[in-house]
């Protein structure tokens, strides 16, 4: 039922937007380093993931970006050991507050899944498992575009993963080609 | 007219951006779990295996806090305890609702917290919980400024803190913070405490100072105590007797007679393992032993030294419990009822006599009845004056 409500609206706005005759894509990779709380509260944990994006725009001053990111964990204390990934998806609408041809700055907003595979291993025994997280998040940024097809971005966030209940800050750096 | 065109127009862009994002989620398959969040069910590293856990006196598994401890991870200790914030394990929620650790430290944390609240339903049971307060305080990845053999591959409890400190672990076997065992081995220290060195130091401490240089109780420091007085002799006895009782207590909690192999495997501290007798302590260390031994080393001596007779004491309680009709849970219980009193008995000899390590055999096994095999077990252990004295009954 959730997922039928979500389609139909979706479904209708992008018969919308395939009428439309004015659009752009960009796709790039990007670099994100987050600064989160570590098992101890008091002490930050940063980290450097990589990340790749499609960015659409239809209606200036809005876009929508997809973004697919990756992390990977291992840590381990005499002989046990967890090796986790993490998939991370994210879509985030934009709100620019110039054309991109200048310095545009923007604000941001999005929502996403964080998809987890954690392998633990002590000796004989094993385990392998799969989870999930939602995530939301809110960012201001700025982006610039050289030579009418490369997209150069920088953002800053405030990412919530309901399975952490902190809030991660996050620097993005962005670089894309517009199609 | 314009401006309501525009108005109109971008109404309808939100509502395309934010139906597309829906969209977005809903082929992700995965909308459904925006409201979801960890239950009472763990993935952790249980008794040396992989299995689900359910704690449940956690108010929020992403604190770990609850009625029976609080845990800190890598936290600086002060006088008035641990600081900073509990740990907040990362995790991850499995379809069924379980959740996974996603790091090794995340996982010692959450199991130190389910190992705890085993603990505290073990107390409870037998009514032991009223000794010590609730909730326990555990340090997991503890930095301390001290001798490597106390920083790494150890745990401590700090009597003046009431809080235990498992520091890192090096070695390649189970990491001590997710050994059971030595987790109850060091609970049973704050049990001792309660029952026998705080009253005793209490019971003595108008002809000593309370706290030394190093701001422990009189009775449990080792590193300034008089070599050549029987006081500072007999912390090294209650030592042992504090470490054997800590042992046996472990292995009724843990049900096992092998707490510490997992960890480390060259220790020989398995209770069913071989019984010999009691030393005795001033022979031991007489002054021909102490001729051409510095110091330090000799401290060293003493302290391995009630180890070892702590495990002999742990071994004689684990045999005596065997095919006993009131089991090891039966003997437990009564342990620390009769620990209760032995300030009130040692007290007035403390500063002049040096105890003997079987000493406090008689006085925990006072009412309790003894089978054959305990019998047998008391004979290999303790001398025969104090069979004769005090097991009179294992003759017949």
């Amino acid at each position: 039922m959730w997922k039928l409500i979500l389609f139909i609206p979706a479904f209708l706005s992008s018969q919308v937007l395939a009428a439309s005759a004015e659009r752009d894509w960009g796709i790039g990779a990007g670099i994100e380093a987050r600064a989160r709380q570590d098992v101890n509260p008091e002490y930050v944990e940063s980290r450097a993931l990589p990340q790749v994006f499609a960015q659409y725009r239809r209606y200036w001053p809005w876009a929508v970006t997809l973004e697919a990111g990756y992390e990977r964990m291992d840590s381990s204390s005499g002989g046990f050991t967890i090796n986790s990934e993490s998939y991370i998806l994210s879509a985030w609408a934009r709100h620019e507050f110039a054309r991109r041809l200048h310095l545009s700055p923007y604000v941001s907003a999005g929502l996403g899944m964080q998809f987890d595979r954690i392998h633990a291993k002590f000796r004989n025994a094993s385990t392998d498992r799969t989870g999930r997280s939602g995530l939301m998040g809110m960012g201001v940024g700025v982006a610039h575009m050289f030579e009418k097809w490369v997209l150069m971005e920088a953002e800053a966030r405030g990412l919530a993963n309901e399975d952490r209940k902190d809030i991660s800050f996050v620097a993005v750096l962005r670089l894309g080609v517009v199609l | 007219m314009q401006s309501i065109i525009y108005r109109r127009h971008g109404l309808q862009n939100i509502m395309r951006l934010i139906s597309s994002t829906l969209l977005f989620l809903s082929l992700c398959g995965c909308a459904g779990s925006l409201t979801g969040e960890c239950g009472d069910k763990f993935i952790l590293l249980w008794n040396g295996e992989f299995r689900e856990v359910q704690v449940t006196t956690l108010a929020s598994p992403y604190e770990l806090r609850g009625a029976a401890a609080e845990i800190y991870y890598n936290a600086p200790i002060r006088y008035e305890g641990y600081t900073g914030r509990v740990a907040r394990p990362k995790l991850s929620r499995t379809g069924d609702g379980v959740c996974v650790p996603l790091d090794v430290n995340s996982s010692m944390a959450l199991t130190v917290y389910a190992q705890f609240e085993r603990i505290y339903e073990f107390d409870r049971r037998h009514g032991f919980h009223q000794n010590i307060s609730w909730p326990r305080k555990v340090g997991i990845e503890i930095n301390l400024s001290a001798t490597p053999d106390i920083r790494f591959n150890n745990a401590h409890y700090f009597s003046l803190l009431d809080v235990i400190a498992v520091v890192p672990y090096t070695q390649s076997g189970l990491p001590l913070a997710v050994n059971g065992g030595v987790l109850a081995h060091e609970h049973a220290h704050a049990h001792f405490q309660s029952l026998v060195i705080t009253p005793m130091n209490r019971l003595i401490r108008g002809r000593q100072p309370y706290v030394r240089p190093s701001l422990k109780p009189v009775i449990e420091d080792l590193e300034n105590s008089n070599l050549d007085s029987p006081a500072g002799l007999n912390n090294f006895v209650i030592r042992s007797w504090n470490e054997g009782f800590a042992d046996f207590y472990a292995s009724v909690f843990q049900k096992t007679s092998d707490l510490f192999s997992d960890s480390f495997p060259h220790v020989d501290r398995d209770l069913s393992g071989r019984l010999r007798p009691f030393k005795s302590l001033p022979g031991h260390l007489g002054p021909t032993q102490m001729e051409g031994v510095n110091e330090t080393t000799l401290r060293r001596r003493m302290r391995d030294s009630s180890y070892d007779e702590g495990t002999i004491l742990a071994r004689l309680l684990y045999h005596i419990s065997i095919d006993h009709p009131k089991g090891a849970e039966g003997l437990l219980k009564h342990v620390l009822d009769r620990l209760k009193d032995i300030p009130n008995i040692l007290a007035d000899d403390y500063y002049t006599r040096v105890f003997a390590y079987e000493d406090i055999v008689p006085l925990v096994l006072d009412g309790f009845e003894i089978t054959k095999f305990g019998c047998a077990a008391l004979e290999q252990t303790v001398s025969a004056e104090m069979m004769a004295r005090s097991f009179s009954q294992c003759g017949n």
